[in-house]
C-alpha cells in the first residue's frame, strides 16, 4: 500500500462548526433529566421525602422500584441503574427526575430528603486492603511461570519498592451527554458513545419481558478515551427509564462538573515490584502484586486487571514470574476504561523497577533496559513466542539517534553536578520501552464474534457498514483508505452507514485499539467478496472497470450484500486460568525518551523534549497516526506531572478546569515522532494497534527522566510540586 | 427582559432572564449551535465568540451586558473569503481531531490573524492567542503548524466583522 496522509473525512465540517453533537441535535418537545444522588459513601437509605412546599406536579420522578431488572449489563450486573435501598459510593443515582427545564430540576432537588443509615466504608484502596474481606475482591489473577521461588532464592540480588499510581479523569471536550426518544413501543436512543452494541446489549436485558424494544445511534463524539465505553450505558438506561415513563423525549446532558464528579476514572494502582537480579544486570525472576483500586462497582475492572497482568512484564525477556493480580473494591464511584486500560499501571512499575536495579547495581538505566529487552523469537512469561511483527529494536534505534539519548546522559550528569545549583534547574532524560497488546486480551476476539457488512450499490458505490464510531481517532477516515485502497474508488464512492444498531451489524465496541485491526481487515475480507462476485479478483483493473462490473452485475442481480466474521487464526489460543499462550494476537511496541527540567524553587516539572518511536505495523493514515501519538503522549505526559485528582473522604474534590490540571498549549513539548512498520500478517496492509499505545510508554519516560534528575526513584505519579518536593527534601520518602 | 443586539451581522432581538448565557441564546434561542460548551466555567473556549470585537467566553457573559452588542460567531464567519485558507490549514496539517475543540481553536486564529503582523509573531506569541483554548485529543502540535502556516501566508482578515 502506498504512503497515505489523508485529510480526515471531517474535518472541513469540524472546522466550520456545522458537525452535529448530541447537544446539537434538535430534539423537539424534550424533557431535561437530572440525577439526585447519594451523599454517603456506603448507606441504607432509610428514607425519602419529598417537601410539600413544591409543585411536583411539574417534576417526574423515577426510583429504583419502577425498574424490573435494576443492573446495567455488563461483566458481572452488579451496579444498579438506581440504588434502592443501599448505596455504595457519594453520587451514586437515587432518583430521576424530569422537567421541562434545568431551574425546575435545580429547585426540585432542595425539596428531596433522604436519610440514610451510615454504614462501614472503604473510602481508600489502603482501607480495602486492612479490612481485608472476600467479597470485596472483584477480581483475582495468577500468572506463574519457571520456577519463581527458587530464582529468588539463589538470586544475587533482590530489588524491589511500591510503585503507585492515581486517578485519571478522561476530560474528553464534550461531557456525557445522551437522548432518548419515544416512538410507539420503540424508544430510539442517540447519544455521545463509543460502543453502541453495548448499550443495545444493556437496553434489551433492561426492558427484557417487556414490549419495549430500542435502537441505539451513536452521534458524532467529542473525544472519549475510554471514558465513553462502559460508563453510557448507565446514563442511557436513565433516559430510556424516564421516556418511558413520561412518553416524552429526555435529555441527558452532563456539565462538567458533574461529569468530574461522577463518571469513571483510571484506575489507581499500588503495585509491589520485586525483582531477582544476577550481577552483570540480568533480571531473572519478577514477583509483582498488582492491586487495582475498582470503585464500588465492577465494571470493566476484571478486563482491565488481565490486561495489567499481561503487560507487567514489559518489554522485557524474564523467565521466572509470579504475577499476582487484584482488583478491589471500594466505596468510591466506579473506575473504568480508561486508554491503555490496565497497561500504563503495571508499565509504569516495571519501566520504574528497571529504574531502581541500575541504580542498585550502579548501572546506567538503559543498558539494563537494553541487556533485558526481548529478542526476536523470545517467549513472554505466558508462553508466547514474539516471533513477528516485533518493531521494538528499530524503535530504540531511531529514538536513541532522534534524541542523542547517550550523548544528553552524559551531559545532563555533567550539567546537574556543576551548574543545576546555580541555574536553580535540575537536568534529567530518561528512556522507557513500551508495549500494548493489539485488541481485546486472550481469545475476547474469538467471543465477539465480529460481523463487518458491506454493501455494493447499483451506482458502483459501496456502503461500509460497521458499529466502529468516530470519537475523533479518525476511523471513517482509516476505513476509507482501506477500502479505496482494494477497491480503487475515490472516496466520494465509499459512504460510511451511520451508525445505528438497526442498519449496521455489531463489529464490536470501539474500544481496545481494535477497529483498525480487527474491524479494517474484515473490510478488506469484504472487499474481496465484492470482487469475487464482480469477477475482478485478481484481476487489474480501474475505477471505471468497477463501475461497469458493478452496472452489469446489477443487471442479473437485485442486491450485493456481503458479510465477514472475524476468528483468530488458529494458533492463536489463551488459557483464561493459567494465563498461559496468546494473551494478545500480535502487540505494538514503542521507545520513548523524555527530557525534563525541574525548578528547584517551584518544584514544577517540565517536559521540555519528547522522542517517541512507534511500531504500529502500518501506519494507514501516517498524518492521523502522528496526531493519535502526539495526543496520547501528551495525554501520559499529564497522566504522569500534572493529572491530580483529590479524594476526600469518599469524594471526588476537584470541579473542573480550574483544579483538574490537564496540558494546555503552555506545557507541551517539543516533539519528535518516529513511525516503523513491521508489518503484522493478519492486519490490513500489517496494520496493528495505534491508538492506546501512545499514552502508555509516556509517564515512565517523564519518571525515568526525573528519577534522574533528582537521582531518587520516582515511585508515585502524578508527580506534582509536592510530590517533587518531598522527594527531593526527603531522604526516605514515604509514600 | 427584552435585549436588542446583532449577531453575524443581523439585529436581533430577545427575551432573556439577565443572567442567562450568551452561550444558551446563540445556541438555543437562535440555534447558532457551531459554539460549543466544554465547561461552562471560562476554562476551555469551546464557546468563544467575537463580542464588540474582542474575543469572550461567551459562558460567562450573561445576558444583561449584551444590550447592543455586536456578537459574531463561528457561524458568521465561515463564509467569509479568508475561511477558505483556515480550513485548509487546519485539514492539511492534520490540526483536527475529535473536533469538539476545534470552533473555539478557530476563532481565536481568527483573532491571531487580523491583529499580527506576520513578522512579530513566534511559537510564544501563537501560544499566548490559545492560552485560553484546551484540546484533549490533538497533543497541539498540528494546531501550531496550521497557524504557522497561515501566518505566512498573505491572508485578509478584516479588522472588524459585520460593522
Ligand atoms: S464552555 Fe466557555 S470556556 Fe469552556
Ligand atoms: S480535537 Fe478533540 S478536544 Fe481538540
Amino acid at each position: 500500500m502506498k504512503e497515505h496522509s489523508e485529510v480526515r473525512v471531517d474535518a472541513a465540517s469540524k472546522i466550520a462548526g456545522i458537525e452535529k453533537y448530541t447537544r446539537d441535535l434538535r430534539i423537539k418537545n424534550a424533557l431535561v433529566a437530572g440525577t439526585v444522588r447519594s451523599s454517603k459513601a456506603h448507606a441504607r437509605i432509610e428514607s425519602i421525602s419529598y417537601d410539600d412546599n413544591f409543585d411536583w406536579s411539574k417534576v417526574t420522578i423515577l426510583s429504583a422500584k419502577e425498574i424490573k431488572n435494576n443492573f446495567v449489563a455488563i461483566i458481572k450486573n452488579d451496579m444498579p441503574y438506581l440504588a434502592e435501598k443501599e448505596v455504595n459510593y457519594i453520587g451514586e443515582p437515587i432518583l430521576l427526575l424530569a422537567a421541562e427545564n434545568e431551574t425546575i430540576l435545580i429547585e426540585a432537588k432542595k425539596h428531596i430528603k433522604i436519610k440514610y443509615e451510615e454504614l462501614a466504608a472503604a473510602k481508600t484502596l489502603k482501607a480495602a486492603i486492612d479490612r481485608n474481606r472476600a467479597e470485596d475482591l472483584f477480581e483475582e489473577i495468577l500468572l506463574e511461570n519457571g520456577e519463581p521461588e527458587k530464582t529468588f532464592e539463589n538470586a544475587d540480588s533482590i530489588v524491589e519498592d511500591i510503585f503507585e499510581t492515581g486517578f485519571q479523569e478522561h476530560v474528553y471536550l464534550e461531557p456525557q451527554v445522551v437522548v432518548a426518544i419515544p416512538d410507539g413501543n420503540t424508544i430510539h436512543i442517540k447519544g455521545s458513545m463509543q460502543c453502541p452494541y453495548y448499550v443495545q446489549n444493556a437496553m434489551n436485558e433492561l426492558f427484557k419481558g417487556s414490549e419495549i424494544k430500542v435502537d441505539v445511534t451513536q452521534i458524532m463524539t467529542g473525544g472519549a478515551f475510554g471514558g465513553k465505553e462502559d460508563f453510557p450505558s448507565l446514563i442511557c438506561g436513565h433516559v430510556a427509564l424516564l421516556a418511558r415513563k413520561t412518553g416524552r423525549s429526555i435529555i441527558l446532558s452532563y456539565n462538567r462538573e458533574e461529569d468530574i464528579r461522577f463518571t469513571t476514572k483510571r484506575h489507581p494502582s499500588r503495585i509491589h515490584a520485586k525483582a531477582a537480579v544476577s550481577s552483570d544486570g540480568k533480571i531473572l525472576g519478577l514477583d509483582m502484586d498488582i492491586l487495582l483500586d475498582s470503585g464500588a462497582y465492577t465494571t470493566l475492572s476484571p478486563v482491565v486487571l488481565a490486561r495489567a497482568v499481561l503487560t507487567s512484564f514489559g518489554c522485557y525477556r524474564i523467565p521466572n514470574v509470579r504475577i499476582h493480580g487484584k482488583a478491589i473494591k471500594t466505596n468510591i464511584s466506579p473506575c473504568g476504561a480508561f486508554r491503555g486500560f490496565g497497561g500504563p499501571q503495571s508499565l509504569f512499575a516495571i519501566e520504574m523497577l528497571m529504574e531502581k536495579v541500575a541504580k542498585t547495581l550502579k548501572i546506567p538505566v538503559w543498558e539494563i533496559k537494553k541487556a533485558n529487552m526481548l529478542f526476536l523469537g523470545d517467549k513472554l512469561p505466558t508462553g508466547q513466542p514474539i516471533d513477528y511483527s516485533y518493531g521494538l529494536p528499530q524503535c530504540v534505534k531511531k529514538v536513541l539517534k532522534s534524541s542523542e539519548y547517550e550523548k544528553k546522559y552524559d551531559e545532563f550528569k555533567k550539567y546537574n553536578e556543576n551548574e543545576s545549583a546555580k541555574a536553580g534547574i535540575l537536568k534529567g532524560i530518561g528512556i522507557s520501552l513500551a508495549v500494548h497488546g493489539c485488541g481485546f486480551t486472550g481469545v475476547g476476539e474469538n467471543r465477539i464474534k465480529a460481523i463487518a457488512e458491506m454493501e455494493l450499490l447499483n451506482d458502483g458505490k459501496v456502503l461500509v457498514k460497521t458499529a466502529n464510531t468516530e470519537m475523533g481517532q479518525g476511523v471513517d477516515t482509516a476505513y476509507k483508505i482501506i477500502v479505496s485502497e482494494k477497491l480503487g474508488l475515490p472516496f466520494k464512492d465509499i459512504i460510511i452507514e451511520e451508525k445505528n444498531t438497526s442498519k449496521v451489524p455489531n463489529s464490536g465496541p470501539t474500544v481496545a485499539s481494535r477497529s483498525t485491526m480487527i474491524v479494517g481487515k474484515l473490510l478488506l475480507d469484504n472487499c474481496e467478496q465484492i470482487l469475487d462476485a464482480l469477477s475482478l479478483n485478481d484481476v487489474e483493473f480501474s475505477s471505471q472497470d468497477f463501475k461497469e462490473a458493478a452496472i452489469e452485475y446489477f443487471g442479473k442481480h437485485d442486491s450485493l450484500v456481503v458479510q465477514k466474521e472475524y476468528k483468530h487464526p488458529k494458533f492463536i489460543k489463551f488459557n483464561e486460568d493459567t494465563y498461559k499462550g496468546y494473551g494478545y494476537p500480535v502487540y505494538s511496541w514503542s521507545a520513548n525518551v523524555a527530557e525534563v527540567e525541574i525548578d528547584l524553587t517551584s518544584y514544577q516539572v517540565e517536559v521540555k523534549k519528547f522522542y517517541t518511536a512507534h511500531d504500529v505495523g502500518k501506519a494507514i493514515n501516517k498524518q492521523q497516526s502522528e496526531g493519535q501519538i502526539q495526543g496520547g503522549v501528551i495525554q501520559g505526559i499529564g497522566y504522569a506531572v500534572y493529572e491530580a485528582l483529590s479524594m476526600e473522604d469518599g469524594e471526588v474534590q476537584n470541579r473542573g478546569f480550574r483544579d483538574y490540571i490537564i496540558p494546555t498549549i503552555q506545557d507541551i513539548p517539543e516533539m519528535y515522532v518516529d513511525i516503523v512498520e513491521d508489518a503484522y500478517f493478519n492486519g490490513p496492509y500489517g496494520a496493528k494497534a495505534l491508538g492506546e499505545l501512545p499514552f502508555v510508554g509516556a509517564a515512565p519516560a517523564v519518571a525515568s527522566a526525573v528519577s534522574f534528575a533528582i537521582g531518587k526513584i520516582a515511585r508515585k505519579i502524578p508527580l506534582t510540586p509536592e510530590v517533587i518536593a518531598t522527594l527531593i527534601e526527603n531522604s526516605n520518602y514515604e509514600y | 427582559m427584552n435585549i436588542d443586539l446583532t449577531v453575524n451581522g443581523k439585529p436581533v432581538s430577545i427575551e432573556a432572564e439577565p443572567l442567562d448565557r450568551l452561550l444558551d441564546i446563540l445556541r438555543d434561542k437562535l440555534e447558532l449551535t457551531g459554539t460549543k460548551e466544554g465547561c461552562g466555567e471560562g476554562e476551555c473556549g469551546a464557546c468563544t465568540v467575537f463580542m464588540n470585537n474582542k474575543l469572550v467566553n461567551s459562558c460567562l457573559v450573561p445576558a444583561m451586558h449584551l444590550h447592543n452588542a455586536n456578537v459574531v460567531t463561528i457561524d458568521g464567519l465561515r463564509d467569509f473569503d479568508f475561511f477558505r485558507f483556515i480550513t485548509k490549514a487546519y485539514e492539511e496539517n492534520g490540526a483536527v481531531q475529535c473536533g469538539f475543540c476545534t470552533p473555539g481553536f478557530v476563532m481565536s486564529t481568527i483573532n491571531l490573524l487580523r491583529n499580527s503582523s506576520e513578522k512579530n509573531v513566534g511559537d510564544e506569541e501563537i501560544k499566548d492567542a490559545f492560552a485560553g483554548n484546551i484540546c484533549r485529543c490533538t497533543g497541539y502540535d498540528k494546531i501550531i503548524k496550521a497557524v504557522r502556516q497561515l501566518l505566512t501566508m498573505d491572508i485578509k482578515v478584516p479588522e472588524r466583522f459585520y460593522e
